[in-house]
Formats: structure tokens, sequence, C-alpha cells
């Protein structure tokens, strides 16, 4: 007894490993915002990480450029149709935004799911390793952001912030095998006019598709089909777009559909997010 | 005074930057590749480190090594512990082992290509074991790790010879 306390070396290892262990349990089991030392460090950190993602992002804005320059003609002339199309999209929207606007005062809505405010930010850096995929964005706490909003990027959801500094915030993508923060409750509406519900919860690396499960077998999917949110799950709005369904099939049991979806935006390639605010309150907290 | 605390705050300053570039690099490598197949981690870091453990004293070093740990999981992962366990664990070894070796570009590079390798084992490992990737190990090592160590590996001479060069500059002065 006496001999083992006096081993100096094996009570520092000893007392260092229970250490690590704590913080490493605690950390990954927090519920809620951090620690206020961790708050102020990933400030200070992600403060003088702007320095450095100016350059970086000016170098890929560089070679984006060149890149964009060589295919320009073809997509001109893509664009130039659907513009055509966009146009008449436009009218008929603003005909029925005001159908709507108008039906809801007659029924005393104010507020529904889908009713949101954006807030815009940028990507200051990226998790190196790839094991937890998270980027760091240059909004906070200062501007309204709380945790559990969804992340836009180019044309759909990419995330949801899991962790919120004063100036700086973590975003967790979605192709992020985390149980605990990667649900997205979320919708088929198919060509029949029926909304099927389900829930994005997987991830599938090797062929970068997401997956939604539980989902009900009496209503046929077809591939080609647009996944949008469906706000049922508490913090994020209705109509935000997943992807689009690539495949489908029975899931292990064969009690319900499981569909892959393809991600409608770029997960590798961030730069510009938008942080989306739900209107309406969801009561959880 | 001046010799006392400039070799503690310098590699702090230096490692604190590389820290930062790690940051910014896997974005613009995420961008140029961006092929799920090929995953290369920048280790900027973890090459800082080791490299300063072949010039710093022990207790100057884990102090740092502990510190910069807890700001890489706090700023990058949000899971405390991880790279500060691990990055202590490492640089004790390295710390042990480089007696047994010249200090050279070669023996150094070598040091880098071993450790970075064990290190990435090791994470890989806290990962796979609370779930949060479904890599097997032939996954991991063909998707990850040889084109991690290609990266790394070209890039240790940018990092090797201005340090080089930054500790006999301090240690002449002292």
């Amino acid at each position: 007894m006496n001999q083992f306390f006096s081993n100096k070396k094996l009570i520092i290892i000893l007392v260092s490993v229970i250490f690590f262990l704590a913080i490493f349990s605690l950390s990954l089991n927090r519920s809620g915002s951090a620690p206020f030392v961790q708050r102020i460090s990933n400030d200070v950190v992600a403060i003088s990480g702007r320095v450095f993602s100016k350059p970086a992002n000016a170098v890929n804005n560089l070679f984006e450029t060149v890149d964009q320059i060589q295919d320009t003609y073809t997509e001109n002339q893509r664009l130039k149709r659907e513009i055509e199309q966009l146009y008449e999209t436009q009218a008929e929207l603003s005909v029925l935004k005001n159908e709507n606007e108008q039906l809801r005062e007659e029924i005393n809505i104010q507020e529904t799911l889908t009713d949101y405010q954006k807030i815009t930010g940028t990507v200051i850096s990226r998790n190196p390793d790839g094991w937890l995929e998270q980027i760091v964005i240059n909004q906070g706490s200062q501007s309204q952001i709380k945790e559990g909003m969804a992340v836009l990027s180019g044309n759909g959801m990419i995330g949801r912030i899991t962790e919120v500094s004063p100036t700086s915030s973590k975003v967790q993508l979605l192709s992020t095998l985390d149980q605990r923060n990667n649900q997205v409750s979320a919708e088929v509406i198919s060509a029949e006019g029926k909304v099927v519900h389900g829930v994005v919860n997987a991830y599938d690396q090797p062929t970068n598709r997401l997956i939604m499960e539980q989902i009900t077998t009496e209503v046929k999917i077809e591939i080609g089909e647009q996944v949008i949110t469906s706000g049922l799950g508490g913090k994020t709005p209705r109509g935000l777009v997943v992807g689009t369904v690539k495949e489908i099939s029975l899931d292990s049991f064969g009690l319900s559909q499981k569909v892959f979806i393809e991600p409608a935006s770029d997960y590798n390639d961030i730069r510009y997010v938008t942080i989306v605010n739900r209107n309406i309150e969801s009561g959880e907290e | 005074m001046k010799s006392k605390t400039s070799p503690f705050i310098l590699p702090s300053l230096i490692l604190f930057g590389l820290l930062l570039t790690d940051g910014f690099l896997s974005i613009v490598i995420k961008s140029f590749f961006p092929d799920d197949l090929k995953m290369m981690v920048p280790r900027m870091m973890l090459m800082g480190l080791i490299f300063f453990s072949f010039h710093l004293d022990f207790k100057k070093l884990i102090m740092l090594t502990f510190l910069i740990g807890f700001v890489y999981d706090s700023y990058y992962s949000g899971i405390l512990g991880i790279y500060m366990f691990f990055l202590v664990l490492l640089v004790n070894m390295v710390f042990h082992f480089k007696n047994f070796f010249n200090r050279n570009f070669w023996t150094i590079g070598l040091f880098q290509i071993l450790f970075i390798t064990v290190f990435e084992f090791m994470v890989y490992g806290i990962y796979y074991m609370i779930d949060f990737t479904s890599f097997t190990l032939i996954d991991f090592l063909a998707i990850r790790l040889g084109y991690t160590l290609l990266l790394n590996v070209m890039m240790f001479p940018t990092i090797y010879f201005p340090l080089n060069h930054l500790m006999k500059k301090t240690v002449n002065s002292k």
C-alpha cells in the first residue's frame, strides 16, 4: 500500500486518465450550452480564425471564377431557358401568396410553421478531422442564434446549430453520424398530393446519400420527388429542401419504407450559410 | 527574463497559428477534392507539436500540449478530452523516443509519419467506440490514412525549415 502511493509517476498517470475520462464523458453527454470557459476560448479562437479564413475564401473564389468562365456559354443558354419559366412561376407565386394571406386573415391564423427569418453567416473554419463534420460560422448569440436552428447553404438544408458562443457558433452537418442531433423530421409530397412523413436520420458516406426512415408503406413514393422538412421536429420550419429521392427500399424488417436521398446542397463546399429562425415557438423549453 | 519566457510563448503562438491553418486548409482541401473516398486531413498542428518535442523541455512541453489540445477540442469538435489526452500521450512518447536518434530532417520526418499514423489510429479508435463513424478498419486504411499521410508528408518541409531556422536563432541568441 505504502509503496503504491509513493510511486509518484503512477499516481499522476492514474489521476490524469480519470480526469480525461471525466471531462470526455461530461462533454459528450452535455445538454444545453457549453461551459463559460469553453465559450470564451471558442470566441477568441474564432476571432483570430477570421483573419485566416479571408485568404482561404479569396483563393477558392479565384479558382472558382476560372472554373466558371470555361462553361459560361452552355450555362448561359440553360439559364435563359430557365428564366422564361421562372417569370410564370413568379407571377403564380405572388398571386398564391396574396390569396394565402387573405385566407389566413379570414380564419385568424397569424403564424404558421412555414414562417421564418433568415440570418446570414460566413464559414470561418471546418473541423480538420472528418469524423465529426462541423463548421464554425461567424454569427453567435449576439445575433439571436440559438441551438437547434436549421442551417441552409446553396439549395438546401445542411445541418443544425449545435453550440453557440457570443460571436461564433458551430454547425453540425447532416453528414455526421451523430444520433443526438442529427434527426430531421421530413416529408415527401407525392404526385397524388399526399404528404408522407418520415425522419432523416442517417448518412451513407460512400454513396453520399442521406437516409430517411419510418415511412408508411401505404403510400407509393416515386424517384425524383422532393424531400422537404416538415416542421414537426421542433425548431425547424416547414418547407426547407433536404434533397431528392434517389432510391426506395424496405427497411430490414419489411415494415416501413426507407428512402435514399441525394442532398440538395454540397456538403464539401460550404462558404456562406443562412441560419433559419422559425417564428412560431415550439413551446419545448 | 526574456530568455526565460520566450521559449514558451513563441511555440504556443506558432502552434495556435498552425491550429487555425488546419481549419482553413480543410475548407480549401474539401472544396478542391470533393471526392468522398479520398479524405485528406491536414495535421499541421500535430507536426508542429512533434517538432517542438525535440526542442522544448518536458514540463513546458506537456503544459503547452495540454492547452493546445483543449483549444482544439473545444473549437473544432466540442467533445473535450480526445485530442487533449492523445496529444499529451503522443508527445510523451516522442519525448522518450527522441534520445535514440539524431536530430535532422530525415529522422524528424520519419517521426512525423510514424506518429501521425499512431495518432490517426487512436482518434479513429475512440470515434469508433462512441459510434460516431461507420468506417470499418479497411475503409479507414483505404479512404483516410493513406491520403492523409500523403498530404502531410508533402507539407512537412514547409513546416520543418522555417521552424528549424527559428529554433536555431533562439538558441543562438540565448
